[in-house]
C-alpha cells in the first residue's frame, strides 16, 4: 500500500488503438494488486483490470494538449494506453506502477493474499491433484532397470533438482555423484520419460564439465548405465540443444559438451536452438509487428519472418521430432542436455513427450508434463517471467515457445488434443499473473522453503474445477490421430508454423474471426449432452407412463389419478434441466461467440471469474483490499453469473412445466 | 438429386446427335487395346471423346497407393482405380480428372534423379518409372506404372499426355454435357439454380429483390446491343427500351448501366463498362444515360473499381508465382517462406478486394443511394466486387442456393470471360479473377463461419470445377457463346410478352447441365460436405427482406455526384464525361464528408465504430471482414493440396468434427423418430439442414404430456 501514490485519478481516458480518438473516459484505480479502469459511461461501466504482476513495461510518453499518455505492455501482450490529465497524477501513478510491477519479495505477489475461499482440505486436494509418482507409475516405474533414488534428499546433490529422482538401476550413488560433479549446476543425467513398450527413455542434464579434454569416469558410466538400462538398442543419443557454434564456446570456460571418443556407444547430436537472449529479442521483434496499428500485408508479413519467431519455433518442434523418432522408430534411449539443462532441455524433452505419448494430450496429462519437466526439474520461472524484480537479461518467453509448439501440433492434429486453445492461453496467462503458487521460485527447494503449498492455491485445481471451459470439442480417443506418436515429417515445410493470433493479438478484437467454431462445437457438445440426459429422463418417464396405463386399464381410471400423480412428481426432479433452460443457452450462443472478449476481459478479473462460478464468494472482501471504494457496485462479471441465470431458468421452467 | 435417382434415369449423351437414345451402354468407352483393363476402365466418356492411350498404374504419394488405370484422352487425364465402377454413384470423378488444360507441369521420373520436366511438344528420353502431373489447380496427381512387360504402355500414355497436350484446344472440343428428356423429372426436390437465360429468371429474381424501380429489358435478346451481355437485364422503369440501346451505345463494348443487387433499404448496385470517350452523344443520350445512372436516386456514387486494385496482368503474375511457390520442389529457403509468399503478392491482393468491397458495402448501406461500379471492360473487377458486396450485405448470398445463384448472374450470366482468363484461349489476357474472388470467399468464410451455408469443401469443389470439360459454365466467355451451344438461339422469334410465364427451358428437348449439376462429378457424402454445418440460419432470418429498415439508412444530400476512390468521397461536378454533359451544381460543404484520419475505415466515418466490433451494432445483416495484415490468411487446404506433407492429412478438416456431432444428434433422431407422431415428423425438414435439436425434446415432451391425459 505504501506504493500507492495515488489510488484514484478521474477523468482518465483509455484510448482505443485502431481509433484513437474514440477513447473512453473514465476513473483509474491504483489498488495493492491491481490497476482497474472503470468507464463513465453509465450504461456500460466497462472495467479493465490489470494485474501488476502482468505489467511488462511502462512508458510515460511526452505530453500533448490533452494530457499525459502512458503506455502499459503486459506479459499476455495486452497494451493499455491512458491519458491522464494532470502531467502530475501521470508521474505518480507511473512511479507507482514501477514499484508495484516490480515486487521485491515473494510475499507481495498476488497468490499470498488470492483467496478463492476454499476450506484446507480443498486446498491440500487441490495440490495433491496433479501426482508425480503417480506419473512414473504410469510409466511404469520403478521396474527392472529404473530405480526412484534417494540421492538428492534434501538437496543434497543438486538444488534444483526434485528430491525424488530415477535413474538407471546400475547407477549407484558414487557414479551419481561423480556424474554430477562433471555437470554445470550438478545436474547429472536423469529420467524425464520412459517408454515402457521399447524400454528406450528420454533422460535430461546439463552440460558436460568437459571443457577441451577433461573426462570423468563416473559420467562415463552414468551414460553406460542408461544405454544398459535400455536392452533393445546398442547405443545412446545424445542432443545437445545448442547450435554448434556457442557449444564450442563452452568449452573456453571449461564446459562443452561430450566427447564421442571417450564414451562408449554414443551418437552426439546437435540441433541448433538458439538462446534466451536471441529468444527474447526475437519475441521483442515480433509484438512489435502485432503493435503496428494498420499493418500491410507486407509489414505483417515481412516484420514476422523477420522476427524469427516461427523459425525458432520450428527448431524447437525439429528437435523434438528427433528425439520422438528415436525413441520411436529407433528404440533408442536420447540423453537431452542444453548448457544448464533448465530452458531448451526442458522445452525439448516435453515436446518430445507430447509428440510420443497420448497420455500428455489430455487435460490432465498435460498439467503433468508441465509439473513433470517444468516445475520440479527446476526451470527457473521466477527469473524468465520476471516476477520478482531481477536481472532483466535473465527474461525470456522460454515456456510461451513450448506452449505455442503445443499449439502448432493442435492446429496440424485437431482431433488429437482434449485441451483446447483457451486452455493454453490460460496457462500462459498463470505463469505471469502469480494468482497460484505454481510457478513460483526457481526450484523445488525453493517452493518447499517458502510454504508454498500451504499458503497458496494450485492452478491445476482451478482449471480441473473450470475443465468444461477447456475441453477440445474435436477430441476423440477412438481417433486415429489420438493414438499413439505423431508422425510429423522431417522434410523442411516452412508453412506448416503460423503465426498464433488467438495468443499474441488476443486483445485486438478487431483481429479475432468474429465467431468461433469451436465455441459454436463446445456449445453443441455441450447441447447433446444435455439432451441424452434428457431423453433418458423422458424414455424413463414414458416407460412409467405405459405402466401406468397399463395399471389403469385393469384398474378403474379415477382409482389411477392420484398414482399418475405421484409418478410425474417423482420423476420432476429428473428433468429440472428442461429444453426452455436449453434454448435459453442457443439464444445466447450467437452473442457469446464474437464476444471471446468477455472470456478475456475474464482473465483479467480472474477474481469475478471465480465469484461468478460461485455467488457467494462475493460477500468476501478479503481479496479485494484496497478494492474497497468498488465494491458498492456489483463486480461487472456479476450479471452474467452463469449460476444465476441457470438457477432463475430452472424455476420458471419448472413453473412452465407443471402448468404444462 | 433433382433429375431422379441414378443410373438408370440418368445417361449422358451426345447432343444433338442421338437426344433420346444415348444410353449408358452406348457411351461407354470404346475398348482402347485388345488387352482390355476391363472393369478397371471407363465406362464413360464424353461426347467427342476418344481415348488416346492408357496404361495401368498406381497412385502414389498418399496412403493407401491404389492400383488402376491411367487413361490418356483427347480431353483429359484421368486416373481410374479398379472397382471404380461399382463404387461409384456418380457419372465423372472428380478426384482424379485432369482436363488437359489444367495440366501445369507434367514430369516423367525414373530411378530416384532422372527426371525430365515434359513441355507440349517434346520428346520423352526414357521409359517413366512414374510421372507427376501438377494442376494448376494446384492438385497434384502422381501414377507409378508397374514393371513387367507393360513398360511400352506406359511410355506411350505418357507420349499421349504430351501429345495432347500440345494439340488442345478446349475452346472448340467441349460441347458439354445435356441431360436427355428421360433423365428429368422425377422428384426435383431442389430448385436448381437458374441460369439467368430466360427472362422469366430475371424477372423472378428481380421480385425477390423486391426492385420495384426496375424491369426486365429485352433490348439485347437478340445480343445485337453486346454479345457480351446476357439477353436480359434490369434497367429502370422509366426508361424506355429505345433509350436503353442509345445510352448503352455511349460505353465500352456496349455495356451500360444495369442493376447488381438492389438493397432492401432502397439503395441500388449498379455496374456499368467504362464510358466510350469517343463517342459524341447528343442531349438526349446524355440524358438517358444520366437517368439510367441516377437510377431514380439523388445521390448518386461512382466507384472506380480498377481504382487501388490489381490489374489483370498483376493477378495473373500473382497466381503464377503463387503455384511456383507452391510446388512441391519449390526452391523458397524454409526461413524465407513468409517473404515469398509476400512477394507473390496474392494475399495483399485478397486483402484489396476485401477492402474495397467492405467500403463499398457501407456505400450502399449507409444512406438511400445509388452506386454505381464502373470498370472499363465491366466483365472482371465489377464482377468479383459486385458479388464481395452482396455476400457482405445479403443473407441470401449467403445461402448455397443463393451463393449459386450469385455466381450465375454476376459472373456466368454477366460475361466474365471465363475461358479467356483462365487460359483456355493461350496465354495472352489470361488472368484467374474468379479464383481470386474464391479465395476472398474464403476468408470471409474464415472470419464468419456462422454466416454461410457453404463451406470450404464447397468453394474448393467450384475452384476445381472451373476447367473441368464436361459442362460449359466456365468453358465459354460470354452468354452468347454459350447460348449458340446449348441451341437456346432457336428461340431467337420469341418475343418476350412481360406478365406472360416463359415455358421453361427443360421443355426444350435437351436440358444443358451446368457446374451446379454436382452430382455429375460429386457422391451424395461429398455434395453433403458442401453443407458448412457451422451454419446458424438464425443468422439469416426468413424475414430478411420484409423487416423493416432501420434507422441508419439517411437521405443523401439534394443531388449530389461524388466519385468514391482511394478509399474516400469527392464530388464530382458532372457525371459523364462528355463536353455537352451538364455541370452539377456544387454540393454544399455541409454535405461534404469529414477528411478520413488514416486508419480509419469507411465504416468507421459513417457509424462510428470502434475498433472493438459490437460496442456499436452494425446493420443487420451486414457483414464487414477484417482486412489488416494479420487477418488475411493463406488457404493452405486449396494451395498446398500438392505438397506431400500436406497430402499426409496433416491438416485435418477441422469442421468435421462438427459434422459428426450432428450426425451423432441425427441419428439420435432417427432413433427417435418412430416414436414421434406422424402429424409431428411430417413437419421435419429435409435432413440436410440443421435440426434444432430442441424440436425432438419439445416432440418427445408433447408426446409425454399427451400420453398423461
Amino acid at each position: 500500500m505504501e506504493h500507492i501514490r495515488t489510488p484514484k485519478v478521474e477523468n482518465v481516458r483509455l484510448v482505443d488503438r485502431v481509433s484513437p480518438k474514440k477513447a473512453a473516459l473514465g476513473t483509474l484505480y491504483l489498488t495493492a494488486t491491481h490497476v482497474i479502469f472503470v468507464e463513465n459511461s453509465p450504461d456500460t461501466r466497462k472495467e479493465t483490470w490489470i494485474l501488476h504482476s502482468q505489467i511488462s513495461t511502462i512508458e510515460k510518453q511526452a505530453t500533448t494538449a490533452t494530457g499525459c499518455p502512458l503506455l502499459i505492455r503486459c506479459k499476455n501482450f495486452q497494451i493499455i494506453q491512458l491519458i491522464i490529465p494532470q502531467e502530475r497524477d501521470c508521474h505518480d501513478v507511473y512511479i507507482s506502477l514501477i514499484r508495484l510491477a516490480r515486487p521485491v519479495k515473494y510475499e507481495e505477489l498476488y497468490c499470498f493474499s488470492f483467496n478463492p475461499m476454499l476450506d484446507k482440505e480443498e486446498r491440500e486436494q487441490g495440490w495433491v491433484l496433479i501426482d508425480l509418482s503417480e506419473e512414473y507409475k504410469r510409466m511404469g516405474l520403478p521396474n527392472h532397470y529404473w530405480q526412484l533414488s534417494d540421492v538428492n534428499r534434501d538437496y543434497r546433490v543438486c538444488d534444483s533438482y526434485p528430491t525424488e529422482l530415477y535413474v538407471p538401476k546400475s547407477a549407484t550413488a558414487h557414479i551419481i555423484v561423480g556424474s554430477s560433479k562433471f555437470r554445470s549446476r550438478r545436474r547429472f543425467p536423469v529420467l524425464s520419460y520412459y517408454c515402457k513398450d521399447n524400454h528406450a527413455s528420454i533422460c535430461r542434464s546439463s552440460q558436460p564439465l568437459s571443457g577441451f579434454s577433461a573426462r570423468c569416469l563416473e559420467d562415463e558410466q552414468m551414460l553406460q548405465a542408461i544405454r544398459k538400462a535400455n536392452p533393445g538398442s546398442d547405443f545412446v543419443y545424445v542432443v545437445d540443444t545448442r547450435p554448434k557454434l556457442n557449444a564450442m564456446a563452452n568449452r573456453a570456460a571449461g564446459k562443452g559438451y561430450e566427447n564421442e571418443d571417450n564414451y562408449s556407444n554414443i551418437k552426439f547430436q546437435f540441433i541448433g536452438i538458439e538462446n534466451i537472449h536471441v529468444m527474447r529479442n526475437s519475441l521483442q521483434k515480433m509484438l512489435e509487428v502485432c503493435e503496428l496499428k494498420s499493418p500491410s500485408m507486407s509489414d505483417f508479413l515481412w516484420g514476422l519472418e523477420n522476427s524469427g519467431w516461427l523459425r525458432h519455433i520450428k527448431a524447437i518442434m525439429d528437435a523434438g521430432i528427433f528425439i520422438a523418432k528415436a525413441v520411436s522408430e529407433e528404440g533408442a534411449s536420447v540423453l537431452v542436455h542444453c548448457s544448464d539443462g533448465w530452458d531448451r532441455t526442458a522445452q525439448v524433452c516435453s515436446v518430445a513427450s507430447l509428440l510420443l505419448d497420448p497420455h500428455y494430450r489430455t487435460l490432465k496429462g498435460f498439467m503433468v508434463l508441465i509439473e513433470k519437466d517444468w516445475i520440479s526439474f527446476g526451470h527457473k520461472f521466477n527469473h524468465r517471467y520476471g516476477n520478482l524484480d531481477g536481472d532483466p537479461k535473465e527474461i525470456s518467453p522460454v515456456i510461451d515457445q513450448f506452449i505455442e509448439c503445443v499449439w502448432q501440433l493442435m492446429e496440424q492434429f485437431p482431433c488429437a488434443f482434449e485441451f483446447n486453445e483457451r486452455f493454453l492461453i490460460h496457462i500462459q496467462h498463470h505463469i505471469y499473473s502469480c494468482q497460484f503458487g505454481n510457478f513460483l521460485c526457481n526450484s523445488q527447494k525453493e517452493r518447499r522453503e517458502l510454504k508454498i503449498q500451504e499458503r497458496t492455491y494450485s492452478l491445476w485445481a482451478h482449471l480441473w474445477k473450470n475443465r468444461a471451459d477447456y475441453l477440445n470439442p474435436l477430441f476423440r480417443a477412438d481417433h486415429s490421430q489420438t493414438q499413439g506418436t505423431f508422425h510429423l515429417p522431417t522434410a523442411p515445410c516452412n508453412f506448416m508454423y503460423k503465426f498464433w493470433s488467438g495468443m499474441y493479438n488476443r486483445f485486438e478484437k478487431g483481429m479475432q474471426p468474429r465467431q468461433s467454431v469451436t465455441d459454436y462445437l463446445m456449445a453443441v457438445k455441450e447441447e447433446t449432452q444435455q439432451l441424452e440426459e434428457e431423453l433418458e429422463a423422458l424414455e424413463e418417464r414414458l416407460e412409467k407412463i405405459q405402466k401406468v396405463q397399463l395399471n389403469c386399464t385393469k384398474v378403474k381410471s379415477k382409482q389411477s389419478e392420484p398414482s399418475k400423480h405421484s409418478g410425474f412428481s417423482t420423476s420432476d426432479n429428473s428433468i429440472a434441466n428442461t429444453p426452455q433452460d436449453y434454448s435459453g443457452n442457443m439464444k445466447s450462443f450467437p452473442s457469446r461467440s464474437p464476444s471471446q472478449g468477455d472470456e478475456d476481459s475474464a482473465l483479467i478479473l480472474t477474481q469475478d471469474n471465480l465469484k461468478s462460478s460461485d455467488p457467494d464468494l462475493s460477500a468476501n472482501s478479503d481479496q479485494e483490499s484496497g478494492v474497497e471504494d468498488l465494491s458498492c457496485r456489483s463486480p461487472s462479471g456479476g450479471e452474467h453469473a452463469p449460476s444465476e441465470d441457470s438457477g432463475k431458468d430452472r424455476d420458471s421452467d419448472e413453473a412452465v412445466f407443471l402448468t404444462a | 438429386m433433382w433429375w431422379g435417382g441414378r443410373g438408370q434415369s440418368f445417361n449422358i449423351a451426345p447432343r444433338k446427335e442421338e437426344p433420346e437414345m444415348g444410353s449408358v451402354q452406348e457411351s461407354r468407352m470404346p475398348e482402347p487395346r485388345s488387352r482390355q483393363p476391363s472393369s478397371c476402365l471407363a465406362s464413360r466418356c464424353l461426347p467427342g471423346e476418344q481415348i488416346l492411350a492408357w496404361a495401368p498404374g498406381v497412385r502414389k504419394g498418399l496412403e493407401p497407393e491404389l492400383s488402376g488405370t491411367l487413361i490418356c484422352t483427347n480431353f483429359r487425364v484421368t486416373f481410374q482405380p479398379c472397382g471404380w465402377q461399382q463404387n461409384q454413384d456418380t457419372p465423372l470423378s472428380s478426384e482424379y480428372d485432369f482436363a488437359l488444360v489444367n495440366i501445369g507441369r507434367l514430369e516423367a521420373v525414373s530411378g530416384l534423379s532422372r527426371v525430365q520436366l515434359l513441355r507440349p511438344g517434346s520428346l520423352l528420353k526414357f521409359i517413366p518409372e512414374e510421372i507427376m502431373i501438377h494442376g494448376r489447380d494446384f492438385r497434384l496427381l502422381r501414377v507409378g506404372f508397374e514393371a513387367g512387360g507393360l513398360e511400352p504402355q506406359a511410355f506411350q500414355v505418357t507420349m499421349a499426355i504430351v501429345q495432347a497436350r500440345a494439340q488442345s484446344n478446349p475452346a472448340q472440343q467441349y460441347s458439354g454435357i445435356t441431360l436427355s428428356k428421360a433423365g428429368q423429372g422425377s422428384g426435383s426436390r431442389k430448385p436448381p439454380v437458374p441460369l439467368m437465360e430466360t427472362a422469366e429468371d430475371w424477372e423472378t429474381e428481380r421480385k425477390k429483390q423486391a426492385a420495384r424501380g426496375w424491369r426486365v429489358s429485352t433490348v439485347n435478346e437478340r445480343f445485337d446491343v453486346a454479345t457480351s451481355l446476357p439477353r436480359y437485364f434490369w434497367v429502370p422503369n422509366r426508361i424506355l427500351d429505345s433509350e436503353v440501346r442509345r445510352a448503352f451505345d455511349h460505353f465500352h463494348q456496349g455495356r451500360g448501366p444495369r442493376l447488381s443487387w438492389h438493397h432492401p433499404g432502397g439503395s441500388d448496385l449498379l455496374r456499368c463498362g467504362g464510358f466510350y470517350t469517343a463517342s459524341d452523344p447528343n442531349k438526349e443520350d446524355i440524358r438517358a444515360v444520366e437517368s439510367m445512372l441516377q437510377a431514380g436516386h439523388s445521390d448518386v456514387v461512382l466507384v472506380d473499381t480498377m481504382d487501388e486494385l490489381p490489374s489483370l496482368a498483376d493477378v495473373q503474375l500473382a497466381h503464377l508465382r503463387l503455384r511456383a511457390l507452391c510446388l512441391p520442389d519449390s526452391s523458397v529457403a524454409e526461413d524465407k517462406w513468409l517473404s515469398a509468399l509476400e512477394g507473390t503478392r496474392w494475399l495483399d491482393y485478397i486483402r484489396a478486394c476485401l477492402r474495397k468491397a467492405s467500403d463499398i458495402s457501407v456505400l450502399v448501406t449507409s444512406r438511400v443511394r445509388s452506386v454505381i461500379l464502373q470498370e472499363r471492360g465491366d466483365r472482371d473487377l465489377n464482377g468479383l466486387l459486385s458479388s464481395l458486396v452482396q455476400l457482405l450485405s445479403a443473407p441470401e448470398a449467403r445461402t448455397l442456393f443463393g451463393f449459386q445463384s450469385l455466381v450465375q448472374r454476376e459472373w456466368v450470366a454477366a460475361g466474365h470471360p471465363f475461358l479467356t482468363r483462365l487460359g483456355g484461349t493461350g496465354a495472352s489476357e489470361e488472368a484467374p479473377v474468379f479464383l481470386l474472388f474464391l479465395d476472398c470467399v474464403w476468408q470471409l468464410l474464415q472470419q464468419f463461419p456462422a454466416d454461410f451455408e457453404f463451406s470450404e469443401f464447397f468453394l474448393l469443389a467450384l475452384h476445381d470445377s472451373v476447367r473441368v470439360p464436361d459442362t460449359l459454365t466456365f468453358l465459354r466467355n460470354t452468354p452468347w457463346e454459350r447460348g449458340k451451344q446449348s441451341g437456346q438461339l432457336n428461340s431467337y422469334t420469341q418475343v418476350y410478352t412481360p406478365g406472360y410465364s416463359q415455358p421453361p427451358a427443360g421443355n426444350s428437348l435437351n436440358l444443358q447441365l451446368s457446374v451446379w449439376d454436382w452430382d455429375l462429378r460429386y457422391s451424395n457424402a461429398q455434395i453433403l460436405q458442401f453443407q458448412n454445418p457451422g451454419y446458424d440460419p438464425e443468422h439469416c432470418p426468413d424475414s430478411w427482406l420484409t423487416r423493416p429498415q432501420p434507422s441508419f439508412m439517411i437521405p443523401g444530400p439534394p443531388s449530389s455526384v461524388w466519385l468514391f476512390s482511394r478509399g474516400a468521397l469527392t464530388p464530382l461536378n458532372q457525371l459523364c464525361p462528355w463536353r455537352d454533359s451538364p455541370s452539377l451544381l456544387a454540393v454544399s460543404s455541409r454535405w461534404l464528408p469529414r477528411p478520413a484520419i488514416s486508419s480509419e475505415s469507411l465504416a468507421d466515418q459513417e457509424w462510428g465504430l470502434p475498433s472493438h466490433w459490437g460496442a456499436c451494432p452494425l446493420p443487420p445483416g451486414l457483414l464487414l471482414p477484417g482486412y489488416l495484415g494479420p487477418q488475411i490468411r493463406f488457404w493452405r487446404r486449396c494451395y498446398l493440396r500438392g505438397r506431400p506433407e500436406v497430402q499426409m492429412g496433416l491438416s485435418s478438416p477441422t469442421i468435421s468434427g462438427l459434422q459428426d456431432e450432428l450426425s451423432h444428434l441425427q441419428e439420435l433422431l432417427r432413433k427417435w423418430t418412430p416414436r414421434i407422431s406422424p402429424e409431428v415428423h411430417s413437419k421435419k425438414r429435409d435432413p440436410h439442414t440443421i435440426f434444432n435439436p430442441t424440436e425432438i425434446v419439445g416432440i418427445l415432451k408433447g408426446r409425454a404430456e399427451g400420453d398423461l391425459g
